[in-house]
């Protein structure tokens, strides 16, 4: 597990990102320099998935600038989104996935080398035939007065060096190093008022600079990691409802979605200099009455030219992308 | 050779709005009953039923404050206010988010009881505020029950969270009552034995009408092009293609009704140029088609209003107990009524609608419409006065 696996993860690393279990695809295109706000002058566009296809569940960025759209309809697919022509390769691929995943990380190449069982353990994969699932560890608390209330997060993210980290029992973050592949607890929490520390679990994650991660909770909260310090800044809530779908990191602005899942993705943007919030509300994509994204995002990731995809849950899961107006 | 063509277009220019004329000035008249204006802002929608014990029960909207349902007896000519949504709730909401509306179709269950849900006043969803953050937020829409027999309300909560709910059709064998929500348009299902929901899934639908057949299944628009199909047996929803067949560009009904012996959907939509008819023997549920889940034929059958006249407004639609198809269709501004009988594949003008000794009041906007026992049509308009009309024995079997 040591040296090999930890060079395959860093060269993963420019490559893989978190994802996460939905059915909408969204993307945000770059925005004008002089500009009221990041998020005003970003608009909504449909970009219809191939027919049939239906529930994006994961997203990853490739090498090759294309962008890996997993869809989860009647059967488990890989779309290849070409980012340049916004074109679909024309057949999708079945893919494989662990039964009991309920978060995982893939290499550049779509593997699973890490998940998150619905035991809450950490697996991780055995390299280089991935033929077996190494059980790192538990992660997961238990919520109380919920049945089979496994405290669960829904994101796993690498950090500068390599490492998995997540968040389980009462909120406590936890750190896979692929060096010494030893699972531990850090002495960082999430963010969760009193009482609430068993539903604090990591709901979205993003690597920032300097080995800072941002995260959001199930609660809600936005917070800042230091993964070299362990140390944890609590941005609040940027929104009133709980849950914290999906965010991603473009020209230095974080901007997320969040939202309950039985309530309609509300987006929202943070400036990490100045520590504010602009909340984009509602997702609207047309003139319609009914033309909002409604079900929940979770998947959302940034390309290199600063677009940035999400994707939703439900039957009906679309593509989308947020453009900035010309 | 030049003079004949000539004659011809003078005749057709003299003609043709003679023969409009002629058809615009047939008449059918109504008997007209406001609906009482302390339960209404003057507006309401596809909330309108005869009860098994011979009462038209009407659902109103009532921006900003509390929806009500009202119950008219035709032999009485009185009516009775049933339900205050707020009173019964016990909820102090103001602002559209409020249970302003009662939207859905009234159904009524074997045993006679009437079932109605409520929705919010709006379609503003673009503000809408959660249930919990704002004061006026919409907490979801409520299901009541009344029993005529018993005279009770009962208020069985609240069946999708901070969703209101449209459209409604009852399975009394099952003893199922199916809805959509709005605005995220999902298929729900409230079982009347177990006092459960179950959500069946998003259907993209904004229907207000919903059909169901002799085996349960239930049928409402999905996305554009689409009819979605419940499936009670295989617990599955569908998403069906439909495949027109006939004159014109299919779109998607606004009503639907289902056919007295199960076979067909008639269906009608606003500005719409054809009756259409969904033949539920061609549906053809199909595992690997790819953006659907099978498909299904829809017959253009006949002008949704006879030549010359215009196509107009179709937004209510319901059943006679002679098995015709009967919509409204505001041509010109004035609400035709329109039988369509698919025995001979016909659609007939009854006439511009009139009420009874009020010949210069104008019907222009219905919304809902049903029938009672004794084949009296009932609809419902939003003209001033807010009010039900009534087409006495109209659709009778053997009148």
């Amino acid at each position: 597990m040591g040296d090999g696996l930890n060079s395959h993860f860093r060269l993963a690393l420019a490559f893989v990102w978190s994802l996460s279990f939905s059915s909408l695809l969204i993307t945000l295109a770059p925005a004008a320099e002089v500009e009221p706000g990041v998020l005003t002058p970003l608009k909504t566009i449909e970009l219809d998935l191939p027919p049939g296809e239906r529930s994006v569940v994961e997203l990853f960025l490739t090498t090759t600038n294309t962008l890996k759209v997993v869809t989860a309809g009647k059967r488990l697919h890989t779309l290849e989104l070409d980012l340049k022509t916004r074109q679909f390769a024309p057949a999708p691929v079945p893919l494989n996935r662990p039964e009991d995943a309920v978060a995982l990380l893939r290499d550049s190449s779509g593997e699973v080398n890490f998940h998150l069982n619905r035991a809450g353990n950490l697996m991780v994969a055995e390299l280089p035939k991935r033929t077996k699932w190494i059980d790192a560890g538990k992660v997961a608390g238990v919520r109380p007065r919920e049945k089979d209330g496994w405290q669960l997060s829904a994101a796993l993210v690498l950090d500068n060096e390599g490492n998995v980290l997540t968040a389980g029992k009462d909120g406590t973050l936890f750190r896979y190093t692929t060096k010494t592949s030893k699972l531990e607890p850090l002495k960082a929490r999430l963010p969760s008022v009193k009482g609430r520390e068993p539903w604090a679990s990591l709901d979205a994650a993003v690597l920032h600079e300097r080995n800072v991660i941002y995260g959001g909770t199930f609660d809600g909260y936005l917070f800042a990691l230091d993964a070299w310090t362990q140390s944890i800044v609590t941005h609040g809530k940027p929104l009133r409802q709980q849950r914290i779908q999906g965010l991603a990191f473009r020209k230095g602005k974080l901007y997320g979605v969040g939202g309950e899942p039985d309530g309609m993705p509300r987006a929202f943007a943070f400036d990490p200099q100045a520590s504010t919030f602009e909340i984009g509300g509602l997702l609207k994509f047309g003139a319609g009455t009914y033309d909002y994204i409604m079900e929940p995002i979770g998947a959302m990731i940034a390309d290199r030219e600063g677009n940035i995809y999400l994707g939703s849950t439900g039957r009906l899961g679309n593509l989308f992308v947020w453009e900035a107006g010309k | 050779m030049i003079r004949f063509p000539c004659t011809l277009v003078t005749v057709a220019l003299f003609c043709v709005p003679a023969i409009a004329q002629q058809a615009a000035n047939k008449y059918i008249e109504c008997e007209q009953y406001a609906i009482p204006t302390n339960t209404t802002s003057g507006s309401g929608y596809t909330a309108i039923e005869a009860g098994l014990d011979g009462k038209i029960y009407v659902g109103t909207a009532n921006y900003g404050g509390s929806a009500h349902i009202v119950q008219f007896d035709p032999r009485t000519r009185k009516w009775r206010d049933i339900i205050d949504a707020h009173k019964v709730t016990r909820w102090n909401g103001t602002g559209l988010d409020s249970f302003s509306k009662f939207h859905t179709k009234i159904v009524v269950d074997a045993d006679g009881a009437i079932w109605a849900a409520s929705k919010q006043g709006n379609e503003e969803f673009g503000n809408r505020p959660e249930y919990g953050e704002n004061p006026t937020g919409h907490p979801g829409a409520h299901l009541f029950s009344y029993d005529p027999k018993a005279g009770i309300v009962r208020d069985h909560g609240v069946v999708l969270k901070q969703e209101g709910l449209m459209g409604g059709v009852i399975d009394r064998q099952r003893r199922l009552i199916y809805y959509r929500s709005d605005p995220k348009s999902h298929l729900v299902c409230y079982d009347i034995t177990s006092n459960t929901v179950r959500d069946l899934g998003q259907t993209a639908s904004t229907a207000r009408y919903m059909a169901i057949d002799p085996r349960g299944r239930v049928f409402l628009t999905g996305r554009k092009g689409f009819l979605c199909m419940y499936d009670p047996v295989a617990d599955e929803l569908y998403d069906l293609a439909v495949q027109r067949e006939g004159p014109g560009t299919y779109v998607d009904p606004y009503a639907i009704i289902m056919s007295a012996d199960g076979t067909h959907i008639f269906g009608c939509v606003g500005g719409g140029e054809y009756v259409m008819e969904f033949d539920l023997e061609s549906i053809r549920v199909e595992e690997n088609m790819p953006g659907a889940n099978g498909t299904i034929l829809c017959h253009h059958v006949a002008r949704s209003i006879p030549e010359p006249l215009p196509f107009g407004g179709q937004h209510a639609g319901t059943l006679g107990k002679n098995g015709c198809f009967y919509f409204p269709n505001v041509s010109n501004d004035q609400a035709h009524l329109i039988r369509y009988d698919p025995k001979t594949k016909r659609t007939e003008d009854l006439g511009t609608m009139r009420v009874k000794g009020k010949p210069d009041q104008k019907l222009t906007s219905a919304q809902g419409a049903c029938v009672g026992a004794d084949g009296t049509l009932w609809m419902k308009f939003l003209d001033k006065p807010y009010a039900i009309i009534a087409f006495p024995k109209l659709t009778a079997r053997n009148r």
